[in-house]
């Protein structure tokens, strides 16, 4: 474009607006509105601050409305053209949601929201790459780069981890959008950066090991690119060995470890009556701990006497057991004998070792991912909470921030479950014991609303239901206009992010993942500025 | 023969701050409505022709019928030679602009030419300078009328006049609209008009 300035790319001026609304840009002349996506960012320079903010709507507009008809007067198309654009004139809608400079207090505290707006006249431009890595900070031992924002593919848009996982967050899009993409990029981050400790619940079997693309070309999972840093758990070890690539661990689960709340969370998908779900909490307390084994193996005769013992109806627990008996057949419930693996999985978590639990042929068996997933995590949030408590008492290091991601998410959070798993709970309060969700779904229209307002980040790809879109952008501020922004994403490799770790809602063209150079990336360690410092300093010394 | 003299239109024999009122030397010789002239040569000051007349020398002496026998006007005319005595014709002029330190500044001048003073046809490089800019056209717009008492006849004679001068400049065209459309763009019958009547 020929509107260059410092390498800014001029748009227009502001010509209207008010700080609700957001500011209307009348675009230069030398500026096609062919050229201007919504979505981009942008910055104004107002009187004595810069604004920092994104484009929402554009449209046509007439000064003169009557002269609509002169196309019919002309003889030549030319000459109504020119006549036209005497009149014609495109205006664009920009939300300006930070100031990134005014007085110099302010520049020192980074982005500060917006709670003026630039005057008539103010200029307008298409945001650089400084201007950029101001707002969304420069990839470091913090931040994270996720992708470049709208057509400004050299500029880097980042995120601050840290920031990020004290808060619960989402991945949404539709299938093939590129959610697990995303979301092994930021299970990489958090890796090689140190932010968090992770648990992925890995139903599709794609981040442990390698997942493909839909072009078919395998990509590294997490064990690829941190090996010894991490830790593949499988609950299906024939499907491992099957497809050569041995886990650490296999995942066993006793029936001493299933306790009655685990049923609780099945309960929509068993389709449990109240009164089964009910019943099923005194079982431990008639039974002993392996209540779950002793109550599966019982005869018709049996149950009449527990029914009667227990004052349940019969009928109660006879569908109690018939819905149960799937799970006598899952060869990961075994014997109280065996070893305590969830156990294990805390104690790998406790050494900062990240757990991948592979779900392998168990993918399509969405009881048996709800049980295991909510079994283990009920475990794990109860030791963390422990340990958080007992640290505070104390005085001493809480334990290290726990992430713990799980695809399908909505199967867990939809209103009708999402009470009785402990997803919500965590969604909802964990904050404050370090342990958060990282949630990978396609329906978040489905999730029950107070969970989606809980979460902090949302990094969304292109969706086209529009119960999903409303769902996720309720309450959000600006949010009619991110409704714009958001179904006009392409339909891969793009993500609108808004939330509580970025200060402006930005859409990026997610990095690249796959190719040598991506995984090069994530394994070189960040190098310290410090430890530099002192490199320097002590050759200083000895030269 | 100099070129002054060649080039030179008539003589003015009234002047106000609007305009003023030439006289040519010969009969039915004036220049077209629409032409850009010019009067004197140091400070020169810029006009459009807005009338032509030619009547009785003497007011109160009207010209009378004589062609009864004659079989053609050249012979009505070529028999009675005492008739070019006795008509004169003189064109009026609206003040447009004026040249001061080779600069044209559009508008009145601040004093109107003087008695007797040359009126002279524009050479091609006075009409270039003159036309580069079209700020004179709203003062060409309002005079229009009133000037010839028919609606824009002035305006469009005159833009005739310069689309002529570049017949396939499509730049110039292009200015020439867009000023039309900007100083119209309340009156839109108005600028149809005008761009019917030219056919562009
Ligand atoms: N960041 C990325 N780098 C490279 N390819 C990507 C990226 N994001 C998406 N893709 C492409 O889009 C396809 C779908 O992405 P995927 O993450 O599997 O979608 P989802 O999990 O939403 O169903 C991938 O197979 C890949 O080809
Ligand atoms: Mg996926």
């Amino acid at each position: 474009m020929i509107n260059q300035d410092n390498s800014r790319v001029f748009l227009g001026h502001v010509i209207n607006g008010s700080l609700e609304q957001g500011l209307l840009v009348k675009i230069g002349s030398g500026t096609n509105i062919e050229d201007i996506q919504v979505g981009t960012p942008v910055t104004i320079d107002g009187q004595s601050k810069r604004f920092f903010g994104y484009i929402t709507d554009m449209r046509l507009e007439w000064a003169n409305q009557e002269l609509q008809d002169i196309t019919t007067v002309a003889q030549t198309p030319e000459v109504t053209r020119t006549i036209v654009e005497t009149s014609a004139f495109s205006v664009i809608k920009v939300r300006p949601v930070v100031i990134i400079a005014g007085d110099a207090a302010s520049l020192l505290d980074g982005p500060e929201i917006a709670k003026t707006i630039p005057p008539h006249l103010s200029m307008v431009y298409q945001a650089s790459a400084e201007d950029v890595s101001y707002v969304f900070g420069n990839e470091d031992d913090r931040h994270i780069w996720i992708g470049s924002p709208l057509a400004l593919e050299s500029a880097q848009v980042c995120l601050n981890l840290e920031q990020f996982v004290k808060r619960s967050n989402g991945i949404f899009g539709k299938s093939g959008t590129g959610k697990s993409f995303l979301t092994r990029i930021l299970l990489a981050g958090i890796v090689q950066k140190d932010i968090a400790v992770n648990l992925v619940f890995d139903m599709h079997n794609e981040y442990g090991w390698q997942g493909s693309s839909e072009q078919g070309h395998p990509v590294k999972g997490l064990k690829q690119l941190f090996n010894s840093q991490v830790a593949v758990f499988s609950l299906d070890p024939e499907f491992s060995r099957m497809r050569k690539k041995a886990p650490d661990f296999d995942l066993t689960i006793r029936h001493q470890d299933i306790e009655p709340e685990d049923i609780e969370s099945l309960a929509g998908i068993l389709n449990l009556t109240e009164n089964a779900r009910q019943a099923s909490y005194k079982l431990p307390r008639e039974l002993g701990s392996s209540w779950f084994h002793e109550f599966l193996k019982m005869s018709g005769e049996d149950i009449k006497d527990l029914s009667a013992r227990l004052s349940e109806h019969e009928s109660t627990m006879l569908s109690l057991k018939r819905r149960l008996d799937q799970f006598n057949r899952l060869a990961f419930i075994v014997d109280d004998a065996q070893g305590d693996s969830i156990q294990h999985i805390i104690r790998t978590l406790e050494q900062g070792i990240h757990v991948v639990l592979e779900f392998g042929r168990y993918e399509e068996n969405l009881a048996a991912y709800i049980l295991v997933a909510n079994l283990l995590t009920r475990r794990i949030r109860r030791q963390y909470v422990t340990q958080t408590e007992q640290a505070m008492a104390t005085n001493s290091e809480t334990p290290k921030p726990l992430v713990i991601t799980i695809e399908e998410a909505h199967k867990f959070l939809t209103t009708s479950v999402s009470q009785y798993t402990i997803f919500s709970t965590i969604a909802r309060e964990m904050r404050k014991y370090g342990v958060t969700l990282l949630i990978v779904d396609q329906r978040p229209g489905v999730i029950e609303e107070e969970v989606l307002s809980q979460i902090g980040t949302k990094l969304t790809c292109q969706l086209d239901n529009e119960r999903d879109v409303d769902a996720l952008l309720t309450g959000t501020s600006g949010g009619r206009e991110l409704k714009q922004v958001l179904s006009r994403l392409e339909s891969k490799q793009q993500a609108l992010i808004f939330g509580h770790s970025v200060p402006v809602p930005v859409v990026v063209r997610t990095r690249e993942y796959g190719s040598p150079e991506s995984y090069k990336l994530f394994q070189n360690s960040i190098v310290n500025p410090t430890t530099l410092d002192l490199e320097l300093d002590s050759k200083d010394l000895f030269s | 023969m100099n070129m002054s003299i060649q080039n030179r239109l008539g003589e003015i024999v009234e002047s106000n701050s609007n305009g003023f009122v030439a006289q040519c030397y010969d009969l039915y010789q004036a220049p077209v409505i629409g032409t850009l002239v010019r009067v004197g040569t140091d400070n020169p000051t810029f006009g459009i022709v807005s009338y032509v007349s030619t009547e009785g020398l003497n007011s109160d002496r009207k010209a009378i019928a004589r062609g009864k026998d004659e079989t053609s006007i050249t012979e009505l005319y070529a028999n009675n030679p005492q008739i070019a005595q006795l008509l004169v014709t003189s064109f009026e002029v609206v003040s447009m602009g004026y040249l001061k330190d080779n600069h044209i500044s559009y508008g009145l001048p601040a004093r109107p030419p003087e008695i007797h003073a040359f009126v002279f046809s524009c050479s091609q490089s006075e009409l270039d300078h003159f036309f580069t800019e079209l700020d004179f056209l709203s003062l060409l717009a309002a005079r229009s009328i009133s000037a010839v008492g028919q609606a824009d006849e002035l305006l469009i004679s005159t833009l005739r006049f310069m689309l002529d001068l570049y017949p396939a400049h499509v730049t110039f065209t292009q200015k020439l609209v867009k000023e039309l459309a900007q100083l119209f763009h309340s009156d839109l019958n108005r600028l149809k008009l005008i761009i019917r009547r030219l056919k562009l």
